[in-house]
């Protein structure tokens, strides 16, 4: 293909592209996840307000750019009007000075420091953690489709 | 421990389950009355602060979604710590397998889900909020198949789609006695005395009998949607009656399953699902070594 054919392909290409892009907000907090399905990793969470970039929509599940991060969300997780962050109560400012016993990733401050002056073990909280990394989304496909778990069809 | 004592703890899970191992009574209409008990629980100045502050921002106030998600984890350490995790990965797969596949079908399959069975012979569930979902050995000792696991799952998980654990808390006014309060350990003891006067009362009390309802009603729509059979809910619930017949415990102040099995059985007439929907006995016995 000669220059002259590729550069307004590659114009026609971003033209697409942007049409298609679609600015959004988050309304609820989210795990964005590597596959459209609860079983999928995460790959970043996101949080109330944020505002993202939709690239795919595939059903019930839309595919999402944050930050540079892309990964999928429940399309019932974001809102095309513009959503406002919320304004903590509990953990709001002072994350630093709560933050000794957040051993856990994502683990919010107080809970951690509430686990240090109760003292919980935050050892089921990181095993449930894992056992949920133990789950693919492959496998969550495979067990429904061993028991026919079939949705109905809408009426 | 007979077996009649069993099943009657067994509802627990459905009548006194955590969304935030917190419950409220369901006669907690005066927000007043409630307000008082609040600062006596925490007592002391702080105490008289929390008192103070909950009717002026009670009603104002939301929980936001990192509030949220400290409560869920408070609650899944507090239950966890009371009973480890089972040391059986084949039984907390199918376990998540389940509680996924619902979710899945639910209106957040992108949630915080994190499914597991912890090692008691107590017959009870608890969830937290953000999503957490413990079951006990011996609940699902108690079980027959698929189909009432995820009844049970999809009772939980409606309690968290819900929020009925930070309703409870907002109906209290804690969430806005925790925002009164401005200093870091002001408000970490604020949160945890809070937090462990919430944890006493589910051990006692239980969901608002329209919680429960509620969490019945939407645990057979997300069965149906999802494409398990709601009937194992409902016989499940029904053995439960059964075992409950004549008892006066903890019970008496919480709708017993006599009545939920009623409403549980309109609710799935009413539906008219158009298929069974799964059972899978032979799969629920393989994955629970019974």
């Amino acid at each position: 293909m000669t220059r002259r054919r590729i550069l307004p392909a590659i114009l026609l290409a971003a033209l697409a592209t942007s049409a298609q892009a679609e600015d959004v907000w988050i309304k609820r907090s989210a795990d964005v996840r590597n596959d459209p399905s609860a079983a999928g990793d995460l790959v970043v969470p996101v949080t109330k307000g944020q505002r993202v970039h939709v690239l795919e929509r595939n059903g019930s599940w839309v595919n999402i750019d944050v930050n540079g991060k892309t990964g999928w969300v429940s399309a019932d997780s974001i809102s095309t009007r513009e959503v406002k962050a919320d304004t903590d109560l509990i953990g709001r400012g002072s994350g630093a000075e709560m933050s000794s016993g957040a051993a856990i990733k994502g683990l919010q401050p107080i809970a951690g420091d509430y686990a240090e002056k109760r003292s919980l073990s935050k050892a089921g909280l990181n095993e449930m953690l894992a056992l949920k990394k133990t789950v693919t989304p492959k496998m969550l496909k495979d067990f429904v489709a061993e028991g026919s778990i079939e949705r109905p069809a809408r009426r | 421990m007979n077996s009649k004592f069993k099943n009657l703890k067994f509802i627990a899970p459905f009548i006194v389950t955590a969304a935030l191992l917190v419950t409220v009574p369901y006669n907690m209409g005066g927000c007043a009355a409630v307000t008082s008990q609040i600062g006596e629980a925490v007592g002391g100045k702080q105490g008289a602060a929390i008192g103070n502050s909950v009717g002026k921002l009670a009603e104002n106030e939301s929980i936001s979604e990192k509030d949220e998600q400290a409560m869920g984890e408070s609650v899944a350490m507090t239950v966890t710590t009371r009973y480890p995790i089972v040391k059986d990965q084949k039984l907390n797969q199918y376990v998540t397998l389940v509680g996924l596949t619902l979710a899945n079908a639910s209106r957040r399959p992108d949630g915080n889900w994190l499914f597991a069975v912890v090692d008691t012979d107590e017959v009870n569930a608890f969830s937290g909020p953000d999503g957490y979902v413990l079951v006990t050995r011996g609940l699902i000792r108690q079980l027959r198949d698929e189909s009432e696991l995820a009844g049970v799952l999809a009772h939980e998980m409606s309690h968290v789609l819900d929020k009925h654990g930070l309703a409870a808390v907002k109906q209290a006014g804690r969430a806005s006695a925790l925002a009164s309060l401005t200093k870091v350990d002001e408000r970490l003891s604020a949160f945890s005395q809070v937090t462990d006067s919430l944890t006493d009362t589910i051990l006692v009390k239980g969901y608002g009998r329209d919680q429960e309802d509620q969490a019945d009603a939407d645990a057979v729509k997300l069965l149906i949607s999802t494409g398990y059979d709601p009937r194992g809910y409902l016989q499940f619930i029904q053995r439960t009656a059964k075992e409950q017949h004549g008892s006066t415990s903890i019970m008496s102040t919480h709708p017993g399953a006599s009545d939920r099995a009623v409403k549980i059985r309109k609710r799935i007439d009413d539906s008219k699902a158009l298929t069974q929907g799964a059972v899978l006995r032979e799969r629920f016995e393989a994955n629970t070594k019974r």
